[in-house]
């Protein structure tokens, strides 16, 4: 479904990626793992067009993404959410779910009131939540409204950047329970991670990033089997 | 000097004469609420927007609707090229706060300078007459030009809440001022967002110099003096507040206003700056008012 | 070939006639100007006026080089820009001293001659004040002086006028709060006081101040009877209309700088019963005016901004043309000394636009003429001498 090619990302002086290549298909969990500064981020920020790309190429479902502004990439259908759980957190969880289906499905209210409903269905902590404002939510109920929020536009493709930060290991399990039910409906995650442990134990294919470069790649079980990965990401 | 009928009508000629000030306030933290930029290209467009109402009533004797419609046409032309071709090369080449500041600077000097070149520097107004007619009423003394003042207050204030807050446009203007890379990713394009907010604050800025300009004389460097107001309305509302960064400015300029019961009036400014200094030393965030619906829909 | 041999006759000739020429030639290359340095605002909102002064000036200096100059030499005009501000209009003057080696210059507005005097004190300068009137101007040093008189002479006149002929017994005295109104607006409180009024109201007002309505609602409280307001072309019209507008209905007076066309035009039926002063006659006291007022029109396309002050400026290239003579038949150097040694020597002047000019020391006295505004129009209201 996504093919990147020889991408590099540079801000400014800052080389950040120097030519990565990389495939997610559908169905299926890619995880990208590595240090901070490796250029996980760079990499969802390049797909989702927020970084600015100085070589290279994306193409998703056939179709180069590389120049489309941001905000038209979302109607694609892929999905980023970002590091840190970032929200509208001076709005209500509710406003923040229309908000996330406004791209996709447009001016249907009734569209999307449906989609509202339907991500409330599948955590039914946000119901209880609706009005409140979505900076009072603690850590995990965040995480699981920026990941409906970022399912309200029905996205064939989804970034998650580092989803398990700052969790409690219960609240890592859901979610990461979760993400396995999005990918047994068909869909593709691309999955930054920096506990190595989860992203390996969820990928189904798996890439680590060394200051800026893909370094080793292949199915999850073989990284995490794989010495050199083990020592230096899985702590022995 | 404690009469009630005296003191309605300090009351009521603070907040007309604040009217024009309230209204480039709320443009100016409108543009920094959304952009997050101290636009003060904001004087430049002022400029513009008086100058074209002016050439057009006066060297083309055309009729004050067009000449306002022609207004809002130059600055929001003028505007959305600063976007297009200004601030958004600035955004991508990823500038420091300091660049965009000494740009929108610049950028005013200078079309302050070529205004100057085509108008000179003599004071002018809109009108041959800076009077308006007035009515006694309850013994306030009432002028057409107070009432449309604060007319236009009220309603661009209340039409830009209504918009802020019912519409798409004006929701996503919100979410990008929140968050523009979030926003993106809902989305919501940010550039258009800033168009939008550039169009809406050059309504604001063509209403605001109408006032002034009808009412006393310009020249192409007093909007660089008035942006000044914008600012310290801005500051005292708090960054990203635009409703309370207009009611700091009402407030502003009341408390000018009624200075004059206790202070002789050469100290009236000297005041304000010195309120100031309290304000921004004690309220860095802005006055922030308990917590109740007002101070909710404030925080927009 | 011939040879070419100018016989002696034709030799001496030659000779003789082109020692004959020398003189001519000789003048023609010393011809050099004489530059009379003005430093008035160019730009910035007091331009209307100070932009107005210099043309006045190049005319006059115009006509007097086709008369022959002065001492035979064209006059020119260098005039400097200080937007009416002391900082800027200390820079002018050090222009025209180190750079342009001027012995003498001409500077109007309150702020700026005073900011100046020290320079032309130190350098031995000659500044003379072609337009300001804050009465401090008499003290400012040895080499500062004024052709236009101070606000002592016409502020006071007019003081003495409300009371004494107007009947006026309570006056507010409102005005600007810098050099321009400050001193104007005590001569005014000494004298009304003196001639048996009283001072209901003297209240200060910002120069940045666009807005009046307390100030006013504190002077209508007072209950006056007349009020005098001292500012500028900027605040001015701004403060009558205001009173207008709160419903105060009472005469207003001001000084020569609210006797400007474009005050009519603002103010439309508020500006009835407006009195202003001048310090130079009008149309019907000196016929040169209406031809003077007619070139203008023709040459610039409107009509002048503060004529009164225009005629002065006109005339001080007059008056420079008699010092610079008096010096000159005297075979002395122009220096900043001896141009002030010839002001006070000439001290009676007759100047074509403002009439006889007698410098009494570093003030100068002359009549006043008040003008009210009648029907929309400027009509002489009484001569003060």
């Amino acid at each position: 479904m996504l093919q990147i090619r020889g991408l590099k990302v540079a801000y400014g002086h800052i080389q950040a990626l120097h030519g990565i290549d990389l495939d997610a298909k559908a169905g299926e969990i890619t995880a990208i793992i590595g240090s901070n500064g490796a250029g996980k981020t760079s990499t969802l920020m390049a797909i989702s067009g927020l970084a600015p790309i100085t070589g290279g190429e994306i193409k998703f479902e056939g179709q180069t993404i590389s120049a489309i502004p941001a905000h038209a990439i979302t109607r694609l259908g892929i999905t980023h959410i970002l590091e840190g759980r970032q929200l509208f957190a001076d709005q209500s969880v509710e406003d923040n779910l229309i908000l996330g289906g406004y791209s996709r499905i447009g001016k249907d209210k009734a569209a999307v009131m449906a989609a509202v409903e339907r991500e409330m269905d599948r955590f039914p902590i946000l119901r209880q939540r609706r009005k409140q404002q979505a900076g009072t939510l603690s850590g995990g109920e965040q995480q699981m409204l920026a990941m409906s929020r970022g399912l309200m536009s029905e996205p064939k493709f989804l970034l998650m950047d580092e989803p398990s930060m700052g969790l409690a290991p219960l609240i890592v399990q859901e979610i990461a329970r979760t993400i396995r039910m999005l990918k047994d409906s068909g869909r593709a995650i691309l999955l930054v991670e920096q506990m190595a442990a989860v992203a390996l134990g969820l990928a189904d294919r798996a890439y680590v990033l060394e200051s800026g470069k893909v370094t080793i790649t292949g199915t999850g079980a073989e990284l995490a089997r794989d010495p050199e990965v083990k020592r230096a990401y899985l702590g022995g | 000097m404690y009469d009630p009928i005296i003191l309605a009508q300090i009351f009521w000629t603070g907040l007309a004469s604040a009217s024009p000030h309230v209204l480039m306030t709320v443009g100016f933290a409108l543009t920094l609420k959304v952009t997050g930029l101290w636009n003060f290209a904001q004087a430049g467009f002022m400029a513009v927007a008086f100058y074209t109402m002016y050439m057009a009533l006066n060297w083309l004797g055309l009729p004050i609707a067009v000449a306002v419609l022609l207004a809002i046409g130059t600055t929001v032309a003028a505007s959305l090229a600063t976007e297009a071709y200004g601030l958004q090369v600035l955004r991508e080449r990823q500038s420091g706060n300091l660049t965009f500041f000494i740009f929108t600077l610049i950028l005013s000097e200078f079309l302050i300078y070529v205004i100057t070149l085509i108008f000179g520097t003599e004071p002018q107004t809109l009108f041959k007459s800076i009077l308006s007619p007035v009515q006694i009423i309850g013994g306030v003394a009432v002028s057409d030009w107070d009432m449309l003042g604060v007319g236009l207050m009220i309603g661009g204030m209340f039409a830009l809440w209504l918009f802020m807050t019912f519409t798409r446009d004006g929701q996503f203007l919100t979410a990008v001022a929140d968050n523009a890379k979030l926003a993106e990713l809902y989305g919501i394009s940010a550039r258009r967002s800033y168009r939008v907010t550039a169009v809406i604050a050059s309504l604001f800025i063509v209403a605001s110099m109408y006032l002034i300009g009808s009412h006393g004389g310009i020249v192409p460097n007093t909007p660089l003096e008035l942006v000044l107001s914008a600012v310290l309305g801005t500051l005292l509302g708090g960054i990203g507040r635009v409703f309370a960064a207009g009611a700091a400015s009402i407030f502003l300029a009341l408390i000018q206003s009624f200075s004059i019961l206790f202070l002789a009036s050469r100290w009236q400014n000297l005041l304000l700056y010195g309120f100031l200094f309290v304000a921004i030393l004690l309220f860095p965030r802005g006055v922030r008012l308990p917590k109740f619906r007002f101070a909710l829909l404030a925080g927009r | 070939m011939t040879n070419i041999v100018l016989p002696r006759r034709q030799l001496l000739a030659a000779t003789a006639l082109t020692a004959l020429a020398a003189p001519a030639i000789v003048r023609a290359q010393s011809k050099e100007p004489i530059r009379l340095g003005t430093a008035m605002p160019l730009t910035g909102s007091q331009a209307g006026y100070g932009a107005d002064f210099v043309t006045g000036m190049r005319m006059a200096a115009k006509d007097v080089t086709e008369a022959g100059g002065i001492a035979g030499r064209p006059v020119e005009i260098l005039a400097l820009d200080t937007q009416a501000d002391p900082q800027l209009g200390i820079n002018a003057v050090n222009r025209f001293i180190g750079v342009e080696k001027l012995p003498m210059y001409f500077v109007a507005w309150s702020p700026v001659v005073k900011a100046v005097a020290p320079i032309s004190n130190r350098e031995k300068v000659l500044a003379i004040n072609t337009g300001a009137n804050a009465p401090e101007i008499a003290h400012l040093g040895d080499y500062v002086y004024t052709a236009f008189p101070l606000a002592d002479v016409d502020i006071s006149k007019l003081a003495t006028y409300s009371v004494k002929t107007l009947g006026k017994k309570r006056a507010a005295v409102l005005y600007i709060n810098n050099d321009t109104g400050i001193d104007a607006a005590k001569i005014y409180r000494e004298f009304f006081t003196a001639a048996g009024g009283q001072i209901v109201a003297f209240e200060a007002y910002d120069p940045k101040a666009t807005e009046f309505t307390g100030m006013l609602l504190k002077t209508r409280a007072a209950n006056p009877d007349m009020v005098h307001i001292h500012g500028l072309l900027t605040d001015v019209p701004q403060v009558i209309a205001q009173m207008r507008q709160l419903g105060m209905t009472q005469r207003v007076s001001t000084y020569s700088v609210a006797y400007n066309p474009k005050i009519l035009e603002q103010l439309g039926a508020a500006a009835e019963g407006l009195i202003v002063t001048s310090l130079a006659p009008g149309v019907a006291e000196n016929p040169r005016l209406t031809p003077f007022i007619e070139r203008w029109k023709k040459e610039a396309g409107r009509a002048p901004n503060g004529l009164p002050y225009i005629q002065y400026q006109y005339d001080m290239v007059l008056m420079a043309k008699a010092m610079y003579e008096y010096l000159d038949k005297k075979g002395i150097a122009a220096t900043g000394e001896s141009l002030r040694e010839a002001l006070l020597a000439v001290k009676t002047f007759e100047l074509p636009m403002t009439g006889q000019m007698v410098v009494d020391g570093h003030r100068v006295d002359k009549p006043v003429y008040l003008l009210t505004v009648e029907k929309g129009q400027f009509v002489p209201l009484a001569t003060l001498s």
